[in-house]
């Protein structure tokens, strides 16, 4: 099966961005990210940042559920949703 | 393409806003400034000149305007108004206004926006507490449900507008130790008079101090329901945009301080004479004239592209950052050098400099530090 290469991207951004110096060694696409303390206030400022750049989607205030960001693979449905709505708006 | 031409309503707006503002702004300055006084009627004064209503939506008496010419009128103002106090207090007036306009519901914004648009209700927002400062997510201030609404208990501190305000825009913490988007932290709007609620005296500063600043107290403040502006959970994300708007603001304030210092400083230089020329011939007093003015143009592109993006409907998180750093840095290094060019004339109260520079210390604290500005940019970096 071929993986996504964006959702490769955003994995690697978490990675590399987000839960760097932070203890977190694998992140697989369901690790619980909260709970793991991965994202504080400017890390999820600059995940917003990334989304709305690399997705060409908008990010608005209805999205920001602790459930559209509890892990890579909840964000990443919300980036799916996103673009098929028609990306920016 | 670019076009960096103001609109003939902005070049107007910016004229009429710095004749009222000399007209009417800097009569005894000096005086509120060494007794630490609000100028009560120099506020009402700047909202019958609509300098309040910038950013209110027509139907509730404003405006409407962007905001690139609402930085465009604060640059004007601050550059005509030489009590920077008051333009602080003014900013603070229309980033209430903006979170109102932005996530208050229609029964707030019926509420709130006229009265504040009219200078008739003073606003403040809290965030600032004694333990968290720049590390907003660590305060303390907590609120939990409680029957119809919700009850506040912590404290705030450095609060503009505080001791004159009747709603303030609280920021508060939910019991949660552990959850995404800052710590669930949610944003209220808690009247004067609430039970539970009380305001400290306003401190004593080193400038700005015809800005009231004080502690609030909330001891089991309750807050109805309907007095949450935005979502629960939503705080951190209301402070992300408020703050851009801030420093935006801010940042319009500074330039036009800047230009003003800038312009007494060349006049100064021009009319001096030392063995038997003008000092402004001199490359150690031009070479500072020449770095306000290098450092005014630059922070003028920053400001605009700051403005722009956020009327563009986009986030500004970096280059409010940027520009809050250089320009409120620029400022400081503006108002103590021309200090210095002004010689012993500048160490006097009467000069006004003293006082520019007194106010300009704040400008690299509030709104958040160079420090944390620094860290930021390096954060946006992947540093």
């Amino acid at each position: 099966m071929q993986v996504d290469p964006k959702l490769i991207k955003l994995i690697e951004f978490i990675k590399k961005d987000l839960a760097r110096g932070k203890g977190i060694g694998d992140l697989s696409e369901t690790d619980d990210l909260v709970e793991a303390e991965v994202m504080d206030s400017l890390g999820i400022m600059k995940l917003i940042l990334f989304l709305e750049e690399n997705f060409s989607i908008k990010i608005s205030d209805d999205d920001l559920t602790l459930e559209n960001f509890r892990s890579v693979q909840t964000i990443y449905s919300l980036v799916e949703k996103k673009v098929k709505e028609g990306g920016r708006k | 393409m670019m076009d960096f031409t103001l609109t003939d309503t902005q070049q107007l707006q910016w004229q009429s806003i710095v004749d009222f503002s000399r007209r009417e702004l800097n009569a005894e300055v000096r005086e509120a400034d060494r007794d630490g006084t609000f100028p009560r009627e120099k506020w009402h004064k700047c909202a019958q000149m609509g300098l309040l209503a910038l950013l209110t939506p027509e139907e509730h008496g404003g405006l409407n305007e962007n905001l690139l010419s609402s930085a465009l009128s604060i640059e004007a103002l601050s550059y005509g108004c030489q009590d920077s106090g008051l333009v602080h207090a003014i900013i603070t007036q229309l980033c209430c206004i903006v979170l109102v306009k932005l996530y208050g519901s229609p029964e707030q914004k019926e509420r709130y926006l006229g009265r504040l648009s009219s200078g008739e209700l003073i606003a403040a927002q809290s965030i600032t507490e004694p333990d968290a400062g720049s590390d907003v997510l660590s305060m303390r201030t907590k609120v939990a449900e409680n029957g119809a609404g919700y009850s506040l208990s912590g404290g705030k501190v450095f609060i503009s507008n505080g001791p004159l305000a009747g709603m303030v825009i609280v920021f508060a913490k939910n019991g949660a130790e552990k959850s995404a988007f800052g710590g669930d932290i949610s944003c209220f709007l808690v009247d004067k008079g609430t039970a539970g609620f009380s305001v400290g005296n306003p401190l004593a500063k080193m400038g700005l101090r015809t800005l009231q600043n004080s502690e609030l107290f909330f001891d089991d403040a309750f807050v109805p329901a309907d007095m949450m502006l935005g979502k629960s959970g939503h705080g951190m994300f209301i402070f992300n945009e408020a703050i851009e708007w801030e420093r935006v603001l801010m940042t319009a304030s500074h330039l036009g301080t800047m230009e003003r210092v800038l312009e007494k400083s060349v006049d100064y230089v021009k009319t001096r004479k030392q063995f038997g020329r003008e000092i402004g011939k001199n490359q150690s007093v031009s070479n500072k004239i020449g770095n306000i003015k290098v450092n005014l143009e630059l922070g003028k592109l920053m400001l605009y592209k700051m403005a722009w993006l956020k009327d563009q409907g986009k986030r500004a998180t970096l280059e409010a950052s940027v520009g809050k750093l250089f320009v409120s840095e620029s400022l400081k290094s503006a108002c103590l050098d021309a200090v210095q060019i002004h010689g012993g004339y500048g160490y006097m109260q009467e000069c006004n400099l003293e006082r520019d520079l007194r106010d300009s210390i704040a400008a690299t604290i509030y709104s958040g530090t160079s420090e944390i500005q620094h860290n930021i940019i390096a954060r946006l970096l992947g540093l």
